[in-house]
């Protein structure tokens, strides 16, 4: 049961982090240290979630086309790479919240678990 | 702290196998370098900030998957698809006009440059084109020929004629020739009722002309064979002249006109447009070409000039032996062709194509205009490219940074040359614009009488042929700095000064070379004006056997019937007393034939000579008053000059030149009989007149005193010569008004000061030596421009150099030396780059350049030496600027 609940967890934390970041570029197109930080502000420590991780998220993400990593010079600046969402990660992000919902609707009507940074999006 | 390096490091750790993705670790890089400062900012030292990120990354590379960069991705995203293919060119052009933009004064400098030289060559190819490549205006115009005649071991320089003997003879049964015909050009008094006498061009013509040239008559008819023979006085009017005299009267067939004194019936207008052998004629009148043997015994000569039309296949190789063989055949001239032709020997008859005939004179003149206008070209070139590779060095940076986000070197090298090539093309456009306007003051800038001038404009082809010369010229400018961009290391380039003596050396070493040939175009261009220049002051301060100034001439055409030779003294004895009276004229004279001049008359006859035996003798005959010495200034060198006492009834007396004492009386002239009609006795010898080059032989002359002549004054344009206490052109109304007085029907012409007639037979070298003089100071311009900027730039170049130097114990003067010595080393090699050649192609210039040598050591001494001098004036600000170099500053720089 300990480890259903741990690979259970595992899979939350995941599938959280990827909605976390769809939802962090549907506004714009933000660089990896500023996702970094804002997953860090907006969800206030609650979903545990390491920046270590981070990057190998993005790359996944990316691979599987849901976001889109772009060199960009500005002046007086460093390059940087930006992401952006894709169409399908604008896709997948819909469907993801609306499972999450679903998910934590159920979640409240069982234990009433809080929605952490879900109003982000 | 390198950040880069730690990530990499730490990626490396985790999977050593695999190198890490450098887009990864510059991404990872950032991230860290962000947290540190962000660490910073909130209070950590140093030391625990480091530790924080040290974590960051060892929990990156414990998290990263050991595949680093996702397949598909590139580590760069490559350039836009825009810079691709034609896209890419619109994106070149844009940023090229951006450049241009940004850098207006390298711009205007480049493209005023090029575009003067492009202006100065479209020109000189325009009129290339218009004056020795287009064809003539008329049909089937490659296959006419000009046909003249000479006898072998002829002394004369005569121009291009043909005898009625060999024209009756080779008339007929010609096989080379479909059609072959005469004709003589004259200037004429035309009287039409109602207006001013007026002096026009007419031209005396055989029948066959106008087959010749396939023109028929737009009005009434042309004249036949028949109207030739019977020499008939019919005139055909050009369409100009029937327009402007006649306002276009289409019942002008049959109406009289009057030339020179004779009623001329009009019978036909000419086609529009149509003209020959020039364009100012204003009609045409039948050439009788009479018979060799008159049938009083005598011999008649008749000289003009020959044209044919080459029948089909055929060649003017083939036509000129033709001519030769019948001219051989044909009655021999005797006496009046040694006399003409200065040799008895065989006829030798040839014919040339029209245009070379019409055009040989100025063709070494205009291909040398079109070599050093193409030198100048070049040369401006090569200082656009010296500018240009000075910006590349400037803009390696850019270079090097386009370099690395992806521009392949083949991309950047189009960039630079779609720079140029915009620079050049636009310049093209304003050089090709100023030649519209060139062409159009040519006729007012080129001397009269230079063929063809009407014919010449700026068509589509010629300006094609100036933007293409534009195009090169951008091309080869751009040519040196995509050089460099493909000889840069570019990652070197971006490290910095420290990485780039090794090619800072090459980039100077090749703007050294284009000097050194900027200074060997100068140089060539500075010679062959000096020679030309040298060569025309030569000719004009020439001692010619008289004095030029003060001198009024004009011609006085007394045509006949009107006037015949008691008539004709009777007029000019009235007018030279008349003159006389006035104050401002020193003395008067009258002449039949004047030192340049055009008409010429000539004097041959057999006498005993001093050795015992005949000498046959051909002289320049000169009927003149006796007051022409004195009023020309000719210098007596034995006995005396002619006199008022040589009247008829005294004994007969002329004058001889000094050449023809020597060639025919063996220097022993004073009382020698000369048998020219009668018997006539030298009682003088004056000093030669060289009246056209006067690096020809001066050519024996007899003056004869027209009070002699039995039947007075004989000839119909006698000349007025009149030398003045002042300004000879302020004489010119008195003039006028005393010949309207005096001899109304006289329609006094080419009134001319004897300096314009010189400066006019001096105009077309006078032309082409300023022109080259233009050229050479342009390229001398651009030559003291290019070195200045070379040297200015190594001294910058070298700034940190010098001031290491300087501050190991070399003195300014030293390094203010050493750039004068590189200065003078490119001039040096330049300069002998130059003269070299200057001196093996100098013969090329040997038909222009008169009077002195073509390796005139004056000129070959001068040209180097001034452009030492402009080297050195040029190398003086950057030697200063060296010498006064700040090492504290230089070391700092």
């Amino acid at each position: 049961m300990a480890a259903i609940d741990k690979k259970l967890a595992k899979e939350l934390r995941k599938g959280s982090a990827d909605l976390l970041i769809l939802a962090l570029l549907e506004e714009r197109p933000r660089h990896g240290y500023e996702i970094g930080r804002l997953i860090d502000q907006r969800s206030s420590g609650a979903l545990a979630y390491h920046v270590a991780s981070l990057y190998p998220t993005l790359y996944r993400l990316a691979e599987q086309g849901f976001i889109d990593g772009r060199w960009v010079e500005r002046a007086g600046q460093r390059r940087r790479r930006y992401y952006k969402l894709t169409a399908r990660g604008r896709r997948r992000l819909a469907s993801e919240r609306s499972i999450w919902q679903q998910f934590f609707l159920a979640l409240d009507r069982v234990a009433n678990f809080r929605q952490a940074a879900l109003e982000e999006g | 702290m390198d950040w880069n390096a730690e990530v990499r490091a730490a990626l490396a750790r985790r999977h050593p196998q695999v190198p890490p993705d450098e887009d990864v670790v510059e991404e990872l890089a950032q991230h860290a370098e962000t947290s540190f400062h962000a660490a910073r900012g909130e209070g950590l030292d140093e030391e625990a900030a480091a530790a924080r990120v040290g974590a960051l990354i060892a929990g990156w590379s414990a998290a990263m998957p050991a595949t680093p960069r996702a397949a598909g991705r590139p580590a760069a995203a490559p350039p836009p698809a825009a810079s691709r293919g034609l896209g890419g060119l619109a994106l070149d052009l844009r940023y090229a006009l951006r450049q241009l933009r940004r850098h207006p004064g390298f711009a205007l400098a480049a493209g005023a440059t090029t575009a003067l030289g492009i202006a100065a060559a479209t020109t000189i190819v325009g009129l290339i084109w218009g004056v020795l490549l287009q064809p003539l205006p008329w049909p089937d115009a490659e296959r006419l020929v000009q046909l003249s005649e000479t006898r072998q071991g002829s002394t004369r320089l005569l121009p291009p004629l043909l005898t009625n003997a060999t024209y009756l003879t080779w008339q007929d049964r010609h096989r080379t020739l479909d059609t072959l015909a005469a004709y003589s050009s004259h200037i004429v008094t035309l009287a039409l009722p109602g207006a001013e006498p007026q002096r026009v061009r007419v031209v005396e013509a055989t029948a066959s002309l106008f087959p010749l040239v396939s023109a028929r008559a737009q009005l009434g008819s042309l004249f036949t064979a028949e109207e030739e023979r019977s020499a008939r006085t019919v005139a055909v009017l050009s369409a100009d002249s029937w327009r402007r005299r006649f306002g276009g009267d289409p019942g002008v067939a049959g109406r009289t006109i009057t030339l020179d004194g004779t009623a001329y019936t009009v019978i036909g207008v000419a086609p529009n447009g149509f003209s020959f052998p020039r364009r100012d004629v204003e009609a045409w009148v039948p050439l009788r070409v009479p018979p060799v043997n008159t049938p009083g015994g005598g011999q008649a000569v008749a000289l003009f000039s020959g044209v044919g039309r080459l029948a089909a296949g055929a060649t003017a190789v083939q036509a000129t032996a033709e001519g030769t063989t019948r001219a051989r055949a044909a009655t021999p001239l005797g006496m009046a062709g040694l006399a003409i032709f200065g040799s008895e020997g065989p006829a030798a008859v040839t014919a040339q194509p029209l245009l070379d005939a019409l055009t040989g004179e100025v063709r070494p003149a205009l291909l040398l205009l079109l070599a050093a206008v193409l030198l100048l070209v070049a040369t401006a070139v090569g200082n656009i490219a010296g500018m240009q590779l000075a910006r590349a060095v400037a803009r390696r940076r850019e270079i090097a940074i386009r370099a690395a986000v992806g521009a392949g070197a083949g991309r950047i090298a189009r960039q630079l040359l779609v720079e140029n090539v915009v620079l050049g093309l636009l310049s093209g456009v304003a050089g090709v614009g100023l030649a519209a306007a060139l062409v159009r003051l040519l006729p007012r800038l080129l001397p009269r009488g230079f063929p063809r001038l009407a014919e010449v404009t700026l068509d589509a082809r010629v300006a094609a042929l100036g933007m293409l010369l534009a195009l090169v010229a951008g091309l080869a400018c751009g040519l040196f700095p995509v050089a460099l961009a493909y000889r840069t290391r570019l990652a070197a380039a971006l490290l910095g000064e420290g990485m780039w003596g090794r090619r800072r050396l090459s980039a100077s070493h090749a703007r050294s070379l284009v000097m050194g040939v900027q200074v060997a175009i100068a140089v060539l261009l500075l010679i062959a004006a000096g020679l030309l220049a040298r060569s025309f002051a030569a000719r004009l301060h020439a001692d010619r056997g008289f004095e030029p100034r003060h001198l009024l001439t004009a011609t006085l055409p007394m045509p006949g019937p009107e006037f015949d030779g008691t008539r004709r003294r009777a007029v000019v004895d009235t007018l030279l007393a008349r003159l006389r009276t006035l104050p401002e004229v020193e003395e008067a004279a009258v002449t039949s034939v004047l030192p340049l001049g055009t008409n010429e008359s000539v004097a041959g006859f057999t006498m005993q000579s001093a050795g015992g035996g005949t000498v046959q003798v051909q002289a320049a005959l000169r009927e003149v008053t006796p007051a022409y010495f004195r009023a020309l200034g000719l210098r007596l060198v034995a006995g005396r000059l002619l006199a008022a006492t040589d009247v008829a009834g005294a004994p007969r007396a002329v004058v001889v030149s000094r050449s023809f004492a020597n060639t025919f009386l063996a220097g022993r002239p004073l009382r020698a009989m000369l048998p020219i009609d009668e018997s006539w006795q030298v009682v003088g010898v004056v000093d030669d007149v060289r009246a056209s080059a006067v690096t020809d032989a001066p050519r024996p002359e007899i003056y004869v005193p027209i009070a002699q002549l039995t039947d007075g004054l004989e000839h119909d344009q006698p000349q007025l010569v009149v030398r003045t206490a002042g300004d000879p052109a302020a004489l010119v109304p008195t003039l006028r008004a005393l010949v309207r007085q005096q001899a109304p029907t006289v329609a006094i012409e080419s009134i001319l000061t004897m300096e314009e007639r010189l400066a006019g037979s001096l105009a077309q070298p006078r032309l082409y030596a300023l022109l080259l003089a233009a050229f050479a100071a342009f390229a001398l311009l651009v030559t003291a421009v290019g070195l200045f900027a070379v040297l200015s730039y190594t001294v910058a170049q070298r700034t940190r150099d010098l001031g290491v130097r300087s501050a190991l114990g070399a003195t300014p003067a030293l390094l203010g030396r050493e750039v004068l010595r590189q200065c003078l080393l490119v001039t040096g090699c330049g300069l002998v780059a130059g003269v070299v050649p200057a001196l093996a192609l100098a013969r090329w210039l040997d038909s222009l350049v008169l009077g002195i040598s073509v390796r005139d050591p004056l000129t070959f001494v001068g040209a180097p030496l001034l452009l030492l001098l402009v080297a050195l004036l040029s190398g003086l600000l950057p030697a200063l600027r060296a010498a006064r170099l700040d090492v504290v500053r230089a070391l700092g720089a």
